[in-house]
């Protein structure tokens, strides 16, 4: 599913960051709570019995409160809280780090005023916009980035930063707007749910950010804080950073947040960004029934229907979820609502040849199923599935590794010696010892010459 | 070529009870609000206290995934009150005001803070997660209008103060309220995971045993789990409750620590709890009430048409609740107590044959 991959990958990028930067992220309560929200459930509970206990935990309490058969989720618990340095652990004792533990108490009683939840604006808006207003918006420009990438012809094209971190994401390349072509990672990209692929836009820009001489932990700050923020609520730009009002800018570009212009002293976030932090599934699901308000857009529903025949039929006319299909789906008729087509052995194969995998074709028909195929378990038929996997099999039926072959050796005694020596030097690919010949790779084949050379000199 | 066969990747149940991990839940509390009740608790806990505590285990409750839900209902004496969300408000709608006057603030200070704000106090305050401030704050707001608008009347049971409340009441609209909001099981599967917690303080609740029981059937069928956290001494049917729909019930030693009970216990949701281990009672009070006189009975009649619990055979020879007519003389033989009879011995022992007739062996019924 999407959401443990976004998780991991901003999770593997938050493990990554020495232990001072992630104490200096803990100080703002809106981090701590939105670093919480990204920790599998098991570690939230073991965080939330240690919050308000003051002595430290002992491990083996931890272990008879687990049931046996989980002993591998409370492992993976541990593991996570231990790579982001959020448990201290001492003769068997747990104890929660300090800073994340006032950070953490602050969030849920209020107390310590900061201004790490954003500080909404007291002043009336005199050009006020709605939410229906800011999803559109938000849609436009995500979607003009989307198509850019997948090559439909719409005309527009996005800003110069949304070029430049492109490029440097390695999702297309290409050096003017006009011949940048899609990268193998630009397919694998569009294939990702739309918070994953923020994520992924955002942690790139995270990297170039370090580049820019801009301050990871504000970065972080800013993103998480946007993570926090009411939807249709305008915020004031007072309390942030010179860091963050750059990163304002660019988020604009993203369609992350809506500014009127770029002096404007306040700024909208949009769905893209109260969603960061939460998961996808909350759009599909809890929100669409407790919250009327949300429309039914396709970033957030499922609508394709994959069906045992490997027909497959999409209820959609985004030409972007058409082109997105198009990749990997034979596409056969169009109705004003609908796609129908057929995944073949040519369609996938043109697919895995531009570099998708057969995971990431079977992640994003789960994602995007229509509510309709909830009802079979599993999601999607088995049949299909496995022949997908099967063609990407089929593409890897030959393996090819360049290398020289050693045959015609006098006597079995020299052939033992020098592929002897191949073999400890973990060079040689294949042998073949009854046939008295050997293969070894390109790159290791100047240490076997030059040994051969050694003993023909040296004698015998 | 075997690692691509599809049975053994394709997951099975695993696959439902991740989908079922995902899903997010839908917490109601219902807090017995008798002023009685926690007036008895006072040097142990006040209600302020346990308020405090319970206001961060919602938002605790509401961190652990963005789309959890929550919802408070009080159980008054004589009545029963939402006190988040309200009906008729519209939280969606944000009073500009002027920047928040908070300086360092913890929940206990907000009470007082919302006493002397007024409305939407500080809704608008940075420091806070917003979700958090508008169930705080509407909590807090909805329970002082509760208590100051609660008279000396309102407290009596039937001419005599009690601490009873209507813990049936708050039941029913509760499940009515998950019913509303998860909308049934529909061909999807269900949205939302809801769950109900109890915090009581009172100590007797026979005379609403039979909504009560009613209720929890409701909540077996609807598979909502019933947690009950007990301040002060245990209640029978609250147990039952906990037992039968599969929840926690946790009677509290020291309600001075009660963050840590609620954090460590109540906190985990259905799907978590499948791996933990969880504290709870396991003797289980499992007396009833009697239809009639709402005593609370071990041993008792039982209506064998209707199954309705009598503490003695009905006066008038009929259910009171289907109607069934009982054979009077069947009545008879269970009212029959048992003879005594008294033999005496006769003085002459030559005039043995003189037995007194009334010597037969005396009958018995069966008692109770």
């Amino acid at each position: 599913m999407s959401i443990p991959r976004f998780r991991t990958s901003i999770n593997d990028y938050l493990e990554g960051l020495p232990e001072p930067v992630l104490i200096r992220l803990y100080y703002s309560p809106a981090t701590c709570l939105a670093i919480f929200r990204l920790l599998p459930a098991m570690a939230q509970l073991f965080i939330m019995t240690m919050l308000f206990n003051d002595k430290p935990l002992a491990a083996t309490d931890l272990n008879g409160w687990v049931q046996d058969g989980s002993s591998t989720k409370q492992y993976e618990a541990l593991e996570k809280l231990r790579g982001m340095h959020l448990i201290k652990e001492s003769q068997g004792t747990l104890s929660l780090q300090k800073t994340f533990r006032a950070g953490l108490r602050n969030a849920l009683t209020g107390g310590d005023h900061n201004d790490s939840f954003g500080i909404p604006c007291n002043t009336e808006d005199k050009h006020r916009v709605d939410i229906k207003f800011l999803d559109e918006h938000a849609n436009n420009q995500w979607e003009l980035i989307l198509h850019f990438m997948v090559g439909t012809d719409t005309g527009k094209v996005p800003n110069n930063g949304v070029l430049s971190l492109l490029r440097h994401s390695g999702l297309m390349e290409g050096s003017t707007p006009s011949n940048m072509r899609i990268t193998n990672a630009g397919f694998q990209f569009l294939l990702q749910d739309v918070n994953a692929q923020i994520w992924t836009l955002l942690l790139q820009y995270l990297n170039m950010s370090e580049d820019l001489q801009m301050d990871a932990v504000e970065v972080l700050h800013f993103l998480f804080m946007l993570g926090s923020l009411e939807l249709g609520q305008d915020y004031s730009l007072v309390a942030l950073s010179p860091t963050q009002k750059i990163m304002l800018d660019d988020l604009r570009d993203y369609g992350v947040v809506y500014q009127r212009k770029s002096s404007s002293r306040r700024f909208y976030p949009t769905r893209l960004a109260t969603t960061l932090t939460s998961d996808t599934g909350a759009l599909l699901t809890a929100a669409a029934s407790m919250d009327s308000a949300i429309s039914q857009k396709e970033l957030e529903t499922g609508f394709v229907i994959l069906e045992t025949n490997f027909k497959v039929y999409a209820y959609t006319d985004s030409p972007l979820q058409i082109a997105v299909l198009n990749l990997f789906v034979q596409l056969k008729s169009r109705f004003v609502n609908m796609v129908a087509g057929q995944i073949s052995r040519e369609s996938v194969r043109k697919a895995l040849s531009n570099g998708i995998t057969a995971d990431q074709i079977i992640a994003y028909l789960t994602v995007h199923a229509h509510p309709q195929m909830r009802k079979s378990i599993p999601l999607l038929p088995p049949t299909v599935v496995d022949q997908i996997r099967l063609w990407q099999l089929e593409m890897e039926r030959m393996k090819i590794v360049e290398g020289y072959l050693y045959s015609d050796f006098s006597s079995k005694n020299e052939y033992d010696i020098i592929a002897g020596y191949a073999h400890d030097l973990g060079v040689m690919a294949w042998e073949k010892s009854n046939k008295r010949m050997f293969f070894v790779t390109k790159e290791g084949n100047q240490q076997i010459v030059d040994f051969v050379r050694r003993k023909v000199h040296g004698g015998a | 070529m075997n690692a691509v066969d599809g049975s053994s990747h394709v997951p099975q149940a695993g696959f439902a009870s991740e989908l079922e991990e995902e899903l997010p839940s839908l917490l109601v509390l219902i807090l017995d609000t008798s002023p009685l009740g926690w007036g008895a608790q006072s040097p142990a806990i006040s209600l302020h206290e346990a308020v405090a505590s319970l206001l961060i285990f919602i938002n605790s409750h509401l961190a652990l995934n963005h789309s959890n839900e929550v919802a408070v209902i009080a159980s008054h004496t004589n009545c029963v009150k939402y006190l988040y969300p309200v009906p008729g408000e519209d939280y969606s709608k944000l009073v500009p005001k002027s920047t928040a006057t908070s300086g360092t603030e913890s929940s206990e200070e907000m009470i007082t803070n919302v006493q002397s704000n007024g409305d939407n106090g500080t809704l608008n305050d940075a420091s806070m997660y917003r979700q958090f401030r508008v169930v705080n704050e509407s909590v807090m707001k909805q329970l002082e209008l509760l208590l100051l608008g609660t008279s000396a009347s309102d407290i009596e049971h039937n001419g005599k103060i009690s601490d009873a409340t209507l813990i049936s009441g708050a039941l029913s609209t509760s499940l009515a309220y998950i019913n509303r909001l998860v909308g049934g099981v529909n061909d999807n599967g269900p949205k939302v995971r809801a769950r109900i917690m109890v915090v009581s303080v009172c100590s007797d609740l026979a005379s609403q045993y039979v909504p009560i029981m009613n209720c929890i059937f409701a909540a077996q069928k609807m598979k909502v789990p019933i947690d009950i956290c007990k301040i002060g001494n245990d209640t029978v049917f609250l147990q039952q409750a906990a037992d039968t729909t599969g929840g926690v019930y946790m009677h509290l030693e020291h309600p001075r620590g009660m963050i840590q009970y609620l954090m460590t216990a109540f906190l985990p949701d259905r799907a978590l709890r499948k791996h933990l281990i969880i504290p709870t009672q396991s003797s289980i009070d499992f007396r009833a009430a009697c239809f009639c006189h709402n005593r609370i009975v071990d041993i008792g009649y039982v209506c064998n048409i209707c199954l309705s619990i009598y503490c003695q055979p009905p006066a008038d020879g009929s259910c009171a609740i289907c109607d069934t007519i009982f054979d009077p003389k069947e009545l008879a033989e269970l009212l029959k107590k048992p003879v005594v009879v008294t033999t005496t011995v006769p003085k002459n022992k030559t005039k043995k044959k003189k037995k007194k007739d009334s010597d037969a062996t005396p009958t018995f019924a069966p008692a109770l």
